[in-house]
């Protein structure tokens, strides 16, 4: 099923790419093929790529037996949080300036990793954020935000 | 005669003291990464990537290089005490090397990786060394047409060779070619695909997709395995040394898995993993008793760990005699190159002979230290495996953000690098492999330039694609390299499961 949905999104995507090709421009000067001719060449190509995906969910026979250890099993919902706390970050990092912002988002997801050590994740998050900054500003000249503190 | 001077020349650049300090500390880095799991030599080096900016251009190389070849000592650790892959050219030493470290022989499991990587490896430098002249010596009459068939012979490859589907690589290939059409057309001064962001004008920064694509998704997935439950890794007991008997039996096995190594290293998109399924794979047909495997045989540590370590020197011949990376790794250490305003490839033994030969010669000296590192004080970077995870993950976070904003001070590319860690993690779940989108990324603005230099030249007319005997080659070798992996796969599905 995961499959079919890939395959469906790459579809998607080469319709949309090509479209988008469509609209640009044509400026053919100096050269015969223009900007346009290669992303064509390669939204077919990705459309290939999805038609042949679909083919092979069907067409599907006993799989193969590989030595290889089987990986884990997912956990979706905990990796979005963490991308999700992971945005916000990112919104935050400018407005709030570098130390408080990575300082909370360590603290943030540190406390929820490694419950059972809630010291030493404010200590990581403190000690990192600090370190870091005095890192990367004071010895690699490295501008990182400011936001509230102003040094 | 000529390449024993480029190689004395090059051990005087290599023993350098401030680049013995970059490779002794890529050694180091890398061993650091080969042993934490979730995290492989691709993630590091595009880590590191943003703080080379300020380095010498030999050192940052040389650095970046012993972080990968580094990274394959390391991940054996992992894969012996833990039973979990440190990096995925490790996967297959988690089978027998648990198994000996269960059994009370995790000391001499670790050794035989160490010697086997190390004598495997030095041999594919060796190997390297002696391929380099005549290769790019050869690679300097391709033209546009050549190269752009060489290039469609790379990314079939590795569309082909990278997973067990091949819509699936082809999918993850073309995506990083539509990647990297993004930004201002070089010849026309168009800009294409920007939706109008200025952020976009000069395409995505390649530093950070690659973070993104590596080291974001796989945190992703190693938070997922430490939620799930990690296991504690096993006492090394005893001297970390073999029995005369286990060395008699390695010896055989290393050799053959080093040669087999070193050639799918060379061949586009196969990387270490696949030269370590295909080294166990064969080990197992040809013993004795191939009952043994799985519970403890030292071949199946010495043959996979041999064969690992010399694909990475396998896996410089394209990328320095053809400026075409074959793997993920060796994709973004092109990458860094041409961050340094330096085009890999058969010119760069000309132009720039010290570089060359001062990063192949420090693969010997790194090889050396690496021995020093795994074997004496392998009980060191055992304590990396006593750090917790859920520490560990937030601040590889962290520092990937820092790396990324730094590149541009901006907010925007961090999105980029989030965004792409969502497509990696989707990638790993779904069976797509990542190493295809990579390469197409790095080599698709010279793809499109030499396709359009050739159908100039040409006057649009697609025969000068099958004018030279080379181009026919190449050619005939990417249809190879599809239909190959296909007859096999229906063989193998045929005799149905074992």
């Amino acid at each position: 099923m995961a499959d079919r949905i890939l395959a469906a999104c790459t579809l998607l995507v080469a319709g949309v790419y090509l479209y988008a090709t469509h609209r640009l421009p044509a400026m053919d000067i100096g050269d015969p093929l223009g900007p346009k001719a290669f992303p064509v060449l390669l939204g077919i190509l990705f459309a290939v790529a999805g038609a042949l995906l679909l083919v092979e969910t069907w067409r599907r026979g006993a799989p193969v037996v590989s030595d290889v250890p089987a990986p884990i099993a997912s956990r979706p919902r905990d990796v979005a949080i963490v991308a999700a706390a992971t945005a916000i970050f990112f919104a935050l990092l400018e407005p709030l300036g570098y130390l408080v912002a990575v300082a909370s988002y360590l603290l943030a997801l540190t406390l929820w990793l490694h419950r059972r050590r809630p010291l030493t994740c404010i200590a990581v998050a403190v000690l990192f954020s600090l370190a870091s900054y005095a890192l990367f500003v004071k010895v690699l000249n490295v501008s990182l935000a400011k936001g509230v503190f102003s040094f | 005669m000529e390449v024993l001077q480029h190689v004395l020349n090059g051990f005087a650049v290599a023993a350098q003291p401030v680049n013995i300090a970059y490779l002794f500390a890529g050694c180091v880095l890398g061993t650091i990464i080969g042993v934490l799991p979730g995290v492989g030599p691709a993630a590091g080096i595009a880590l590191l990537l943003p703080v080379t900016a300020g380095m010498p251009a030999t050192s940052a190389l040389i650095m970046l290089a012993g972080i990968y070849y580094g990274a394959m000592y390391g991940g054996s650790t992992t894969a012996i005490l833990i039973n979990t892959p440190g990096e995925s050219g490790s996967v297959m030493t988690t089978i027998d090397g648990y198994q000996m470290a269960r059994n009370g022989r995790a000391g001499a499991a670790l050794a035989i990786s160490a010697i086997a990587s190390f004598i495997a490896g030095t041999l594919g430098i060796v190997l390297l060394t002696l391929l380099a002249v005549p290769l790019s010596t050869f690679a300097i009459r391709f033209g546009p047409a050549e190269y752009f068939t060489l290039m469609v012979f790379a990314l079939t490859a590795a569309s082909a060779l990278g997973g067990d589907s091949f819509a699936k690589g082809m999918i993850s290939t073309v995506l990083g070619l539509i990647v990297a059409t993004v930004g201002v057309d070089l010849q026309s001064g168009q800009a294409r695909y920007t939706f109008g962001l200025p952020q976009l004008q000069e395409g995505f920064s390649f530093i950070v997709v690659v973070v993104g694509l590596f080291a974001v998704s796989e945190v992703f997935i190693a938070i997922e395995e430490h939620l799930s439950g990690t296991a504690k890794p096993m006492r090394v007991t005893g001297p970390i040394w073999l029995t005369r008997d286990e060395w008699r039996r390695s010896v055989k096995p290393i050799a053959r898995g080093g040669i087999v190594g070193f050639l799918v290293g060379v061949l586009p998109g196969a990387g270490s993993t696949i030269a370590s399924i295909l080294a166990y794979s064969i080990e197992k047909k040809w013993a004795r008793d191939p009952s043994r495997f799985g519970k403890g045989a030292i071949e199946g540590v010495a043959a996979p760990e041999a064969a690992n370590n010399a694909s990475t020197a396998g896996a410089m011949v394209p990328l320095l005699t053809l400026g075409v990376p074959g793997s993920g790794a060796t994709a973004i250490i092109m990458g860094a190159f041409i961050i340094y305003g330096i085009q890999p490839g058969p010119l760069l033994f000309q132009s720039q002979p010290a570089l060359v030969w001062g990063l192949i010669d420090s693969m010997y000296l790194g090889n050396v230290m690496l021995l020093v590192l795994n074997l004496p004080l392998v009980g060191l970077f055992v304590r990396v495996l006593y750090i917790p995870t859920g520490i560990l993950l937030p601040l590889i976070l962290a520092i990937s953000s820092i790396g990324v904003y730094s590149v541009n001070y901006s907010v925007f590319d961090l999105y980029v690098a989030l965004a792409f860690g969502g497509i990696g993690y989707a990638f790993r779940k779904l069976g797509v492999p990542t190493a295809p989108l990579v390469l197409a990324l790095v080599l698709g603005g010279m793809m499109e330039q030499s396709f359009r230099q050739a159908m100039t030249i040409s006057s649009a007319n697609p025969v000068i694609f099958v004018q030279s005997g080379i181009s026919v080659t190449l050619l005939v070798a990417t249809v190879l390299s599809i239909a190959v992996p296909l007859v096999m796969a229906r063989r193998k599905r045929r005799r149905g499961p074992a």
